[in-house]
């Protein structure tokens, strides 16, 4: 297991404190999660990745969608936090403190946005397909950029590739971007 | 060409070659009045982006870096309690403690009992309430609600009985004196347990 452990944090470490750096929310300071905080928020959300692993039986293959939803519900949790003790501070006396006793704030969103309940089986086939979904979304020209400029060629490469012009390729990607990154709204 | 263009480029090929760039200073080298579009453009590349093996310098730097080292370290931590993993499972549901004692005292009839159900497993998840007192019939309905393996949750044993004096006689003693059970609750008041105690509390 720690073998395994170590390659899942060493293959998704980057991609959690990126993910970190570039989250916003007009509710933080300067609409950001400080500096400070990033590797506290990375630990605790594979903290909470490792208790469900084990929970669950899943095999660290299977980790990176798991890894996302942690990690949203990690920062979600991080905002709340962030939120309570801004109000307090402002003399909102009846707010609770981040370590009242009760359900983690993460718990009070889920059942506020989900009805009660959120899908307990997160697999990696489903993140693949709720990404083609999103792919799906994007107008079929804009798509073969996007996807090409995901999977790393460079804007000359595609535009040889679909017969175009580099700035039509810089202007299509923007484009498709635009309509995956609404189509994946509930991920930002 | 535009400038973020290119440095959206140079961001998902150093990507690929697994360096890990950072975003901040990307966005820091674009034109301010673009940088916001770039790190919206990042953004939405980190949301698909794909795994990949990290390059040997990153390797490196990673393995150098405490926050890196201390939640490698959590694969050496002590395994979660119950009271960890009932914890666990009821937020990977997305339940709150109230929706989940309102679901578990439904679910045995109990009308009325919503909130003390709530209490209790309130007092499992810190550990106020011993859970080797749960019963089987309890810890499989709660893995039941909660949508996992009926094993995921079976409660622990209890601890055994300390008969005769052995050598662990002494370290028992002290694993009592800190059990739970001391520290739990007294029973309900104003009243005989009744069944939530029987299921939550082995009566």
């Amino acid at each position: 297991m720690r073998r395994a452990w170590s390659d899942l944090l060493t293959t998704e470490w980057g991609w959690v404190r990126e993910r970190i750096k570039r989250y916003e929310n007009v509710v933080l300071p300067k609409g950001r999660i400080p500096l400070e905080d990033h590797d506290d928020v990375a630990h605790d959300a594979f903290l909470r990745l490792h208790t469900w692993l084990k929970l669950e039986g899943s095999s660290i293959g299977e980790a990176r969608s798991i890894i996302a939803q942690n990690l949203k519900w990690q920062i979600g949790d991080y905002v709340d936090r962030h939120v309570r003790e801004d109000k307090r501070r402002a003399g909102s006396l009846d707010e609770p403190g981040p370590d009242d006793d009760g359900p983690g704030a993460f718990a009070v969103r889920a059942e506020k946005e989900a009805g009660g309940r959120v899908p307990s089986e997160l697999r990696a086939a489903e993140e693949r397909e709720r990404l083609l979904r999103a792919l799906l979304q994007v107008d079929e020209n804009k798509r073969r950029v996007v996807e090409l400029m995901i999977g790393g060629w460079s804007a000359t490469e595609v535009a040889e590739r679909l017969d175009l012009t580099r700035d039509n390729v810089y202007q299509l990607n923007k484009r498709g971007m635009d309509q995956l990154r609404r189509a994946l709204g509930d991920d930002l | 060409m535009s400038g973020i263009d290119e440095l959206y480029e140079e961001y998902v090929r150093d990507w690929h070659a697994g360096r890990v760039p950072d975003s901040d200073s990307f966005v820091a080298r674009a034109p301010e009045p673009d940088r916001a579009e770039l790190g919206r453009l990042i953004e939405t590349f980190l949301l698909v982006a794909p795994s990949v093996e990290p390059a040997p310098e990153q390797v490196e730097a990673l393995q150098s870096s405490p926050a890196f080292l201390r939640a490698l370290a959590i694969a050496d931590a002590a395994p979660p309690t119950w009271g960890a993993r009932l914890r666990a499972a009821r937020e990977n549901a997305g339940l709150t403690l109230r929706a989940l004692g309102a679901r578990f005292a439904a679910s045995f009839e109990l009308a009325g009992r919503d909130e003390r159900a709530a209490a209790m497993l309130g007092d499992l998840e810190s550990g106020a309430l011993a859970a080797s007192d749960v019963t089987t019939r309890a810890a499989d309905r709660l893995a039941e609600l909660l949508g996992v393996g009926s094993g995921a949750l079976r409660p622990p044993p209890r601890p055994a009985p300390l008969f005769r004096a052995e050598d662990s006689a002494a370290a028992r003693l002290g694993d009592l004196l800190q059990s739970p059970e001391l520290h739990a609750p007294a029973p309900r008041a104003g009243g005989a347990p009744d069944e939530l105690d029987e299921l939550l509390r082995g009566g």
